[in-house]
């Protein structure tokens, strides 16, 4: 069968319509990861001769401590957004109108800069910051910003995030879940019983999409690490903008050996994700076909 | 499975609209009442109510006689069913007919053995493995049914369930529907707009207007003895002939008619539906008028009468429902009559 | 024993359990409250971390152990009048309309054609258009960066390529689902009521599309407002803008009340903007 010649001309057309925005990303993106790769590399210095070294990949535990505080920042946020963030969907859904205050609240809070909600959690979190006074500054109060545990730096994302997360998860499932909701009520099912039988699995794809979304994000994700976390070790955002600002111009490639590992880690993230999803997409599939 | 539902001086506002006026009716055990109402009379905030999904502004609602207007809806063991089916999308039918009794702390194999058992009473045994997405609207009705009964609710309450079906599956409804009545003798509340549907299913007929019960009586009564033209208009009723009523006769130019002995003298509306209305020979029929419109609808043909009135009396059409087609056409004179020796009227 | 089967007909169903009648006392205390606690720790969460930001932007001196600041002082929020800090703002403020224009138009185009492609074609396209989102930001911006220099881009027009393509997934991904529920029967419909095929993209489309429009303008914007990283690393300090500000008064010890200051300039416009946006929507919106 072939394809009708207005048809040809129209997918032309069409191709021609998405062109300046498919060639604005592959250019930029194409030639970003290329000088990334180059410079790693020792080629395109910033000043001197080009000369080919694989130098800037020597330190490879550096690189991997980085990459290791990056994974677990992105795990421990994205766990924590997961959990608040559903949180913050079932109650607007079966708490009338408390839960539609809740959920506008906290969309609300979406348009936030991190690099704002960082300095909150800041004014927040710290020695003697907000939370601490309020609590009349008790002996045993914990070192939340700059501890080895990231604890402000982990707040700030999984604060920021679940209400990325309860949106998602509410545009996901939206009204239909509100109605199934209520059926189960008249079904007998008590407010818990609705949230883990209802809405809960049907909330598993939003879940993860939103999941996959926030750990990517979290894993290159600068100011709030930069400005809560503590000095040593550092996650590769960090390590990646100190080393690329940093007066010495030879550590130019190890700042784009860090920014490669970043990108290597994120892709491995997503592809990982995407097989978990499509895995369990083909076993609900399965499920139901159980007897058809 | 059944029990008595009351509606105690129910009202509901939303914000400044008072969407339900002091309600009070009263469904006797295993009985079937519709509310009937066009869409915005609130009859489904009536049944939301009655589910304890909405609580109301003001009134009770009273199961057995006991006060449950404070019972939440996952306590009040009611089972209701929407105009959507709203199966749970992530469970298979037979889990969605156990759901209730997994939630009541049921083991799976047991909720799924009474589960089928419910299934089997709707004739779907065989599609138990299915996923909700696999049926057809039909079946997924069917499904929404036995999972609301198998909850075992003391009131069924049915929010247009079958509005959203093709004709010939809505009267497949209504046979399992009398299944079900003849077998577990549910107590129902049949939210409806459809005039015949609560003719063909319930006991008694509330009617809606506004947000308040214009009349509640049992359907054959309903029909024939509206409480006003508001009421004969939305059961179908297409007469009102203006007369005067002296020493239990009604006059107007339908001719004398005889009412209740009780009626009081004054002017009064008479109110003989369609089918109660014969046309006959111009010569011998009380009343005489000129043929307006024939309108044919199958087997009935609906004929329109502009009646000859005399120099007291007001002018009045009336339409008479007669079998096949009457050879007539416009403009003929015809004779008209009512079936029957007694008029119902409503003093004005 | 708790159920009593009897035999029926057709079928076997059932009674239903007897009830115990003190069924208004199921109705706990536990129960009721449950709800509360959760909806008043959810409202804690959302809103503790804004409490020490609005307090600081209003506080004089606010010592240590205090709960509360021992005196109050508008001179922090004062100071976000001072030239440095408005030029700061007029930079923020071009920077996110110009990425809102760019890459709300750029997406727009795409998803059009996303809509139009063959399958196959579509998906690559797609595809290609959501590869920003895996880029951690900064390690496109340094690779980025080298390139946008040596082509002797001007440094503005260098941050907005950058964050356009930043924010092309979401401006494009916004429109796609509004495409994907969008009823094109309305424009044949106009088509036939004699309008002609601009005028039916310039009176029917664009109408119809006009809070998609908004949603992923007022997304661009904010990659463009709220925009750290790429500032500091492409800009180098040619051009100042709020976050940057915000950035050297949070890195720094003391200064709280400017931080808290400029924290409030950045968030005000976009929730100005959002709240804008939704009264608009709401009167505009077509369908019930």
């Amino acid at each position: 069968m072939s394809v009708p010649s207005g048809q040809r001309s129209a997918s032309r057309r069409a191709l021609l319509t998405a062109a300046p925005a498919v060639l604005l990303v592959v250019l930029v993106i194409g030639a970003a990861l290329l000088t990334a790769l180059l410079q790693s590399l020792g080629f395109l210095p910033v000043f001197g001769e080009a000369r080919f070294s694989t130098e800037a990949w020597a330190d490879g535990a550096s690189l991997l401590e980085s990459a290791g505080v990056s994974l677990y920042l992105a795990t421990a946020s994205t766990a924590l957004a997961l959990v608040v963030g559903f949180l913050v969907a079932a109650y607007a859904l079966t708490a009338g109108r408390g839960g539609r205050l809740v959920a506008a609240l906290s969309a609300a809070t979406i348009p936030i800069p991190h690099l704002v909600a960082s300095g909150a959690i800041g004014l927040l979190l710290a020695d003697a910051g907000f939370l601490a006074r309020v609590l009349g500054m008790p002996e045993g109060f914990p070192q939340l910003v700059g501890d080895s545990w990231w604890a402000a730096v982990i707040l700030e994302f999984a604060w920021k995030e679940s209400a990325f997360v309860a949106l998602v998860v509410l545009g996901g499932i939206g009204r239909p879940v509100a109605e199934l909701t209520e059926t189960a009520a008249t079904l007998g099912a008590s407010a818990r019983q609705r949230m883990l039988h209802v809405i809960l699995p049907l909330a598993r794809v939003p879940l993860g999409v939103a999941g996959l979304v926030v750990f990517v994000y979290t894993l290159g994700s600068y100011e709030a690490p930069w400005l809560l976390g503590p000095v040593a070790p550092e996650p590769l955002s960090v390590r990646a903008v100190r080393l690329f600002g940093s007066v010495d111009l030879s550590s130019r490639p190890e700042a784009m050996a860090t920014a490669l590992t970043s990108v290597a880690v994120a892709l491995a993230v997503i592809g990982l994700g995407l097989l978990l999803t499509r895995r369990s997409r083909r076993r609900s599939r399965a499920q139901s076909g159980v007897s058809s | 499975m059944s029990s008595s539902l009351t509606f105690d001086a129910v009202s509901h506002r939303f914000g400044a609209e008072e969407v339900l006026r002091d309600i009070t009716l009263c469904v006797p055990e295993s009985s079937c009442v519709a509310l009937l109402g066009a869409s915005g009379s609130g009859k489904s905030t009536l049944l939301r109510i009655a589910a304890g999904l909405l609580p109301p502004s003001a009134g009770q609602v009273r199961i057995d006689g006991e006060d449950v207007t404070a019972v939440e809806a996952e306590k009040r063991e009611t089972g209701l069913v929407f105009q959507r089916p709203l199966l749970f999308p992530h469970l298979s039918v037979v889990d969605n007919v156990a759901f209730a009794s997994r939630m009541a702390g049921g083991s799976k194999a047991e909720s799924r053995r009474q589960a089928r058992e419910y299934l089997e009473l709707v004739q779907l045994a065989d599609y138990a493995q299915r996923m909700p997405g696999q049926l057809s609207g039909g079946q997924e009705q069917r499904v929404a049914l036995a999972r609301a009964l198998a909850r075992r609710p003391r009131i069924l309450l049915l929010d247009e369930p079958f509005s959203s079906l093709d004709l010939g599956l809505r009267e497949d409804m209504y046979e399992l529907l009398e299944t079900i009545r003849e077998q577990l003798r549910p107590t129902i509340v049949l939210v409806t707009h459809d005039r015949r549907e609560a003719s063909v299913l319930a006991d008694t007929i509330a009617v809606l207007e506004h947000g308040e019960i214009l009349q509640h009586a049992p359907v054959a009564q309903i029909h024939h003895q509206p409480a006003s033209p508001a009421v004969n208009r939305i059961l179908g009723g297409l007469n009102e002939v203006l007369g005067v009523i002296r020493a239990g006769v009604h006059h107007s130019a339908l001719g004398r008619i005889t009412v209740a002995p009780d009626t009081p003298d004054g002017p009064a509306l008479l109110m003989p539906r369609q089918e109660s209305l014969q046309l006959t020979g111009a010569g011998e029929a009380p009343a005489r008028g000129t043929v307006t419109q024939i309108r044919p609808s199958g087997a009935h043909t609906l004929v329109r009468v502009t009646l000859d009135a005399a120099a007291d009396q007001e002018r009045v059409d009336v339409a008479v429902e007669v079998t096949g087609t009457p050879r007539l056409s416009r403009g003929d004179t015809t004779g008209v009559g009512l079936r029957g020796t007694a008029g119902w009227v409503v003093p004005l | 024993m708790t159920t009593v089967t009897k035999p029926v007909p057709s079928s076997r169903v059932p009674e239903r359990r007897p009830q115990p009648s003190a069924r208004r006392a199921s109705v706990s205390g536990w129960r009721r409250i449950l709800p509360v606690v959760l909806g008043a720790a959810l409202l804690l969460w959302i809103l503790l971390p804004l409490a020490p930001v609005l307090l600081w932007s209003v506080a004089g001196q606010w010592r240590a152990p205090a709960p509360l600041p021992g005196s109050w002082s508008s001179q922090a929020l004062e100071s976000l009048l001072s030239p440095e800090i408005l030029q700061a703002g007029l930079w923020s403020l071009a920077l996110g309309m110009s990425v809102a224009v760019a890459a709300t138009t750029l997406g727009a185009l795409a998803a059009f054609s996303l809509h139009r492609l063959p399958r196959t074609l579509s998906r690559i396209v797609g595809f290609l258009l959501l590869t920003p989102l895996a880029i951690p930001p900064f390690a496109l911006v340094m690779g980025a960066n080298v390139l946008l220099l040596s082509a002797r881009v001007p440094t503005f027009a260098a941050v907005l390529i950058v964050l356009t393509v930043t924010a092309l997934p979401y401006t494009t991904y916004m429109f796609s689902v509004a495409l994907a529920s969008y009823d094109w029967r309305f424009e044949e419909v106009a088509r036939t009521l004699g309008a002609s095929r601009v005028r039916v993209i310039r009176t029917v489309r664009m109408a119809l599309l006009a809070p998609a429009i908004a949603r992923a303008g007022f997304l661009a914007f904010l990659v463009g407002w709220s925009d750290y990283i790429t500032t500091v690393l492409i800009g180098g300090g040619q051009f100042r803008t709020l976050p940057m500000l915000l950035g050297s008064s949070a890195s720094s010890t003391g200064g709280e009340q400017l931080t808290a200051a400029l924290s409030l300039a950045m968030i005000l416009p976009p929730v100005i903007l959002l709240a804008f946006l939704a009264r608009w929507g709401a009167r505009g919106r077509i369908s019930p």
